[in-house]
């Protein structure tokens, strides 16, 4: 590969560089197994006194444990920093977090290796990460999982897509490996880093330089300078990026600004362990190096080969097979399908004229082994053989490093609750209305599922979130201790150093990103989790997006999400039954102001909206609304019980005027006959009309002859095609009785008609019916104590 | 032959083929004109000038699969290249033939009445029942000419014809070997495929009326699915190249403009994709490809050669446009006034779309 030339002045930086015998600068590109070999050749050769890394300064007492026995990559530093300041005192603040991963091929990692088999000393000089987020959308931190190592800047660069289309490589990455990975087969690390030292000089010249990367050069160029000024032998490992920043600072020492020096301890930093699928999806998303899962089989190989390119083959004809043994489940492919693909590989490598690397393994699969169409040629490898190219290695951490805050927490709190931090998986079930301390750890269950930290497996209860089985009295648990709890709890530090805490800013991180009804759910999941007092921001948002909210779906569903939160306040928020309260009547006042003027109600919307009045129905039999708001209910079923364009919420709503003796039956059968009168324009109206009084009010109409005679009456006056016309939805209407009810509606009409014959075992003694009345009441009070709703009146 | 109407490859481009041959240092596989290499540069052109010339791509957005096609048909495998109708299957088919064997006319073109004598040879029954079965009597076909001179066949559209027919193929990608029973002498009962003889399908699989391909026959084929180009401006061009060219060899003194051909190449992707700046269309039955909005401008231009003004107009195109897309299914056509809707509310500022809309 021939790389332009470099400007004369940039050419004589490089020339002084390569002169100081005190000094090996090395640029790698992250991740690259041949930038770890080389390097590792570089270290043998130079023998530097220190080993100087771009890498967390805030992790340099992790180092150990980095080249400890027992850690084996993949792995990963994790390092948060609560830099951002609190919005409230009793809140704690929301931290940012970013991940360094090593892999066994990462050239970091093998420097590390190296230098402790050498007795080298190591050190990581890159700017602490706290400092590192005054240059960064820290709301867009919040979110994603993010790596500290990233070549982005190589990758775009307009120098680099130039030399990338002039190659005819189809993306930056083909280029790296047919220039950069699969080209060396021997060790020449002085050719192979001068060509990446001028490779990213060039892409340096033609990219934007952000503060951010001046700040990191200023003090990776401090540390450096440091250790020479001293006389030390340095050979530093860094991003091919900032080779010529840097280089510049180390010529003008001068230049370089010393107060950034200091390490801020606002920072914390461990050790977890990781995953190749991580890193894959991490490096996705940063112009990393793609397909972990191949250069992790190479670096395998080529730690038990001598020859790179024999190591390349022998990847090759690996991979084949494994890709083979994977399309095998659901395709007749077979091993002389891998022999020509390993051929087709190797024809292809020499048709570009280079050796065979990853692109060509996964063209000569696309071509040899896949036996379909296929649209995006990329899904086999991000569907059928996604282990195999994104790899499933996962690392381990030793056992005694230190103990993050929140581990801590979550252990002294296992304890206190006698619950399992080793061994097998026990089941815990919660008697979480009767217990005290059953319905604490019910909350600290329910905080570790929040966070996503793999410990209880909820199995029965009530779900008061989803509204399923709130008849249920228990929580059923299944728990289990793994390594992933204590791996999860520490990427969780960043949210707080208690598991309260964490679980605290995990709702108010949650909160900021939710619009509509999402906030009534988060209130109901922030009250399971026992985290009473994040409920007044939550609060206030829910009334702020009330206030200002105009969609009728939207209110209903609000409506039934917070009188299931009331409901339920006394077990989920004792404190707060007020605070709830207070949202379910603004919730209440907007939808029923909302339906005083907007009748025009989709479909979709009637199930919803009936619903939504029974609830509110169901509140005002418990005395729960005031007189106005008593009275604006009854205003707006008033109206809505004309709308006949909507007859089945007309129905419902004379129903409920009618149930609550708003209506006498003179103003009730008025109704009907206002709705019946329509059947020739309307067939389903009566029917419709019929189902949504006979959902709230079956009684009324069955033991009320004047009704039933009405509807009698109304039935006649239709001709037999009207009849025959209205029937089907009257059928449906009528199946909101029960077979008694209907038993009973039939012995009243054929009564009508016939002379009554009593039944002795129907009848009942004033006393029994006494006896039944006082049981009645008696019921419904303790219900009602409960918020169990028990209507009265039927 | 220069005044046939269509010209196969390797006489088409001769010139950059002789000039290839001339210039081609790398190796060559037995049989083949060309060096791999040379075949790359013939259909993907090449950004630096080949001894003082330069080479004209010809297959656009595939650049990967052809290197894929070239190295397997250095192989023992054949390619079979599939895909939507009008993705140039056909086209990168010829162009591998023109350039690794320098003959392309070694083709079946499959449909359900194909039957083995179209493809293996047939006989001369007049010579047959003068002198017997000898190999003066046969009539060799595409395939033992290919397999006897070792050059490529194309085998077009193979999936229409039935699976039994396909068939007759295993035994040739397996053992290279052609079964001639009839013949008199020993040693002609067989054909051995000489050194550069490969073969080339073309298959559209998702089709109506196609055949299922065996297994065994799957096995013994290299697949490459062929992409249509997603980028607008990547069309347009080539719509614009490929019917300015037609046009010139056909003497049509009328040419397209850059903005009628993102016009169009625009709206092939609308349809195609079912969405006009955001607003959703109901999509069409079909797909309408690349090839045909070429065939489209065309005829366009010639309406406005012929009968119209000298420049053409977006509404002759948006007529042919009609034709292209309405074929077996007449809900396409009010699926394409619904697509007319759509551009009258979110593109009524713009001249051009307007005309188009008429």
């Amino acid at each position: 590969m021939e790389l332009p030339p470099l400007p004369k002045e940039q050419k004589t930086i490089l020339e002084k560089l390569y002169r100081n015998e005190n000094l090996l600068f090395v640029p790698i590109r992250h991740h690259s197994p041949q930038c770890a070999m080389q390097l590792k050749h570089a270290i043998a050769d130079f023998r530097p006194d220190v080993l100087l890394i771009e890498g967390p300064s805030e992790a340099n007492h992790l180092i150990n444990a980095l080249v400890d026995e027992q850690t084996k990559p993949p792995i990963a530093l994790y390092i948060y920093s609560d830099h951002s300041a609190s919005q409230r005192p009793e809140q704690p603040s929301l931290r940012q977090r970013c991940y360094a991963p090593f892999a066994d091929f990462s050239p970091e990692w093998q420097a590390l290796k190296m230098a402790r088999q050498l007795g080298i000393a190591a050190q990581f000089i890159d700017l602490p990460y706290a400092q590192q987020l005054h240059f960064c959308d820290r709301q867009n931190q919040l979110d994603k999982e993010t790596s500290m190592q990233h070549d982005a800047s190589l990758a775009t660069a307009d120098a680099m897509e130039r030399l990338v289309q002039q190659s005819e490589c189809r993306d930056f990455n083909q280029w790296w490996d047919r220039y950069f990975e699969s080209a060396y087969i021997e060790p020449n690390w002085q050719s192979y880093f001068m060509q990446l030292h001028m490779l990213c000089i060039l892409v340096r010249n033609s990219a934007t330089v952000t503060s951010q990367c001046i700040a990191r050069e200023q003090f990776m160029a401090a540390k450096i300078n440091a250790y020479l000024e001293q006389g030390k032998r340095c050979l530093v490992v860094c991003g091919g990026f900032h080779c010529s920043g840097i280089n510049q600072l180390l010529l003008n020492p001068e230049d370089i600004i010393s107060e950034t020096n200091s390490v801020n301890n606002n920072s914390h930093a461990y050790l977890i362990s990781y995953s190749l699928n991580r890193l894959d999806q991490l490096n996705l998303y940063q112009a990393g190096m793609p397909n972990v899962g191949y250069y992790q089989k190479f670096w395998q190989i080529a730690s038990q080969k001598s020859h790179a390119q024999s190591a390349q083959q022998t990847t090759l004809t690996q991979m084949m097979a494994q890709a083979v043994n994977q399309l095998q489940k659901r395709s007749t492919v077979s091993t002389a399908d891998a022999i020509e693909a390993v051929a087709m590989a190797n024809r292809l490598a020499a048709l570009r004229g280079q050796h065979v690397g990853r692109v060509e393994v996964k063209d000569a699969i696309v071509s040899c082994l896949i036996k379909e169409p296929q649209e995006n040629p990329e899904s086999v490898f991000e569907q059928q053989l996604v282990e195999l190219f994104s790899g499933n290695k996962k690392g381990s951490i030793p056992s005694n490093l230190p103990i993050a805050p929140l581990v801590s927490d979550f252990k002294a709190q296992c304890q206190h609750y006698k619950l399992p931090i080793t061994g097998a998986q026990i089941e815990k079930t919660l008697d979480i209305y009767k217990s005290e301390r059953h319905r604490e750890i019910s909350q600290l269950l329910h905080k570790l599922r929040f966070l996503n930290i793999p410990y209880g497996q909820f199995i029965a209860g009530p779900q008061f979130v989803s509204g399923h089985n709130l008849y249920r009295v228990r929580e059923i648990w299944h728990i289990k201790w793994s390594p992933d709890t204590q791996a999860n709890l520490i990427e969780c530090c960043h949210y707080g150093d208690s598991l309260h805490d964490a679980a605290f800013s995990a709702v108010l991180h949650q909160l900021h990103g939710l619009n509509r009804d999402g906030h009534v759910n988060l209130l109901i999941s922030a009250l399971c989790m026992g985290l009473h007092q994040t409920i007044t921001p939550i609060i206030e948002r829910v009334e702020n997006w009330l206030n200002n909210t105009h969609n009728i779906a939207e209110l209903c569903t609000s409506l039934r999400l917070l009188n299931r939160a009331y409901r339920c306040y006394r077990l989920l928020s004792p404190n707060h039954e007020n605070s709830i309260k207070n949202l379910l009547y603004v919730n209440i006042e907007r939808l029923l102001n909302k339906l005083s003027w907007s009748f025009m109600l989709p479909e979709e919307l009637i199930d919803s909206l009936m619903e939504a009045l029974k609830t509110i129905n169901s509140l005002s039999q418990q005395n729960t609304l005031n007189t106005e708001q008593e009275k604006l209910f009854c205003d707006t079923l008033d109206n809505l019980s004309e709308q006949l364009h909507i007859s089945k919420i007309a129905g419902l709503a004379t129903g409920i005027l009618t149930l609550n003796k708003t209506y006498d039956t003179n103003t009730t059968s008025a109704k009907f006959s206002a709705c019946f009168a329509n059947i020739n324009l309307e067939l389903a109206q009566p029917g419709l009309f019929v189902a949504g009084f006979l959902s709230i009010a079956r009684a009324q109409l069955i033991q009320s002859s004047q009704l039933i005679s009405l509807l009698e009456k109304l039935f006649m006056s239709w001709s037999e095609d009207e009849f025959i016309a209205g029937l089907p939805h009257l059928r449906h209407a009528f199946c909101e009785l029960t077979p008694r009810e209907l038993n009973q509606l039939a012995n009243t009409i054929s009564n009508k008609h016939a002379p009554i014959i009593e039944s002795p075992s129907n009848s009942v003694s004033t006393t029994e019916l006494t006896y039944a009345q006082q049981l009645k009441q008696g019921v419904s009070a303790v219900f009602n104590a409960w918020q169990l709703g028990f209507n009265t009146n039927e | 032959m220069h005044s046939a109407q269509r010209l196969p490859a390797e006489v088409q481009y001769a010139d950059e083929l002789n000039h290839l041959a001339e210039n081609d240092t790398y190796k060559k596989p037995q049989g083949w004109k060309l060096s791999p290499q040379a075949v790359k540069t013939f259909i993907l052109g090449s950004n630096k000038a080949i001894g003082n010339r330069s080479i004209a791509k010809k297959i656009h957005g595939n650049d990967a699969l052809v290197e894929r096609a070239i190295v397997t048909l250095a192989g023992q495998r054949g390619l079979l290249l599939v895909g939507e109708p009008g993705t140039a299957k056909s086209l990168l088919s010829e162009l591998l033939a023109a350039a690794i064997s320098g003959n392309s006319t070694d083709t079946i073109q499959g449909s359900a009445g194909i039957v083995e004598e179209n493809i293996r040879y047939s006989w001369n029954y007049a010579l047959l029942l003068k002198e017997g079965p000898v190999l003066d009597s046969l009539v060799p076909g595409p395939l033992y000419r290919a397999m006897k001179h070792g050059r490529i066949m194309r085998f077009e559209e193979i999936t229409r014809c039935p699976t039994e027919i396909q068939d007759n193929l295993i035994p040739i990608l397996s053992d290279r070997i052609l079964q001639i029973p009839e013949l008199k002498q020993d040693e002609d009962k067989f054909l051995l495929s000489q050194k550069g003889f490969n073969l080339i399908a073309t298959a559209n699989l998702n089709d109506r009326g196609i055949n299922e391909m065996s297994s065994a026959l799957k096995r013994r084929f290299n697949f490459e699915t062929m992409q249509p180009l997603k980028n607008i401006q990547q069309q347009a061009k080539l719509i614009a190249t490929q019917a300015n060219q037609q046009l010139a060899s056909a003497e049509i003194e009328i040419s397209a403009s850059d903005d009628i051909c993102q016009l169009l190449a625009t709206a092939i992707t609308d349809m195609r994709t079912g969405h006009v700046e955001g607003l959703s269309i109901s999509p069409l039955s079909n797909v309408l490809s690349t090839a045909e909005a070429i065939s489209v401008l065309y005829s366009a231009a010639l309406e406005s050669y012929y009968f119209g003004e000298q420049t053409i107009r977006p509404k002759y195109i948006a007529n042919y446009l009609i034709g292209a897309v309405c074929k077996d299914n007449n809900d396409d056509i009010k699926r394409f006034d619904d697509y007319k809707n759509a551009i009258k509310r979110k593109r009524n500022d713009l001249p051009l779309w307007q005309d188009f809309i008429g």
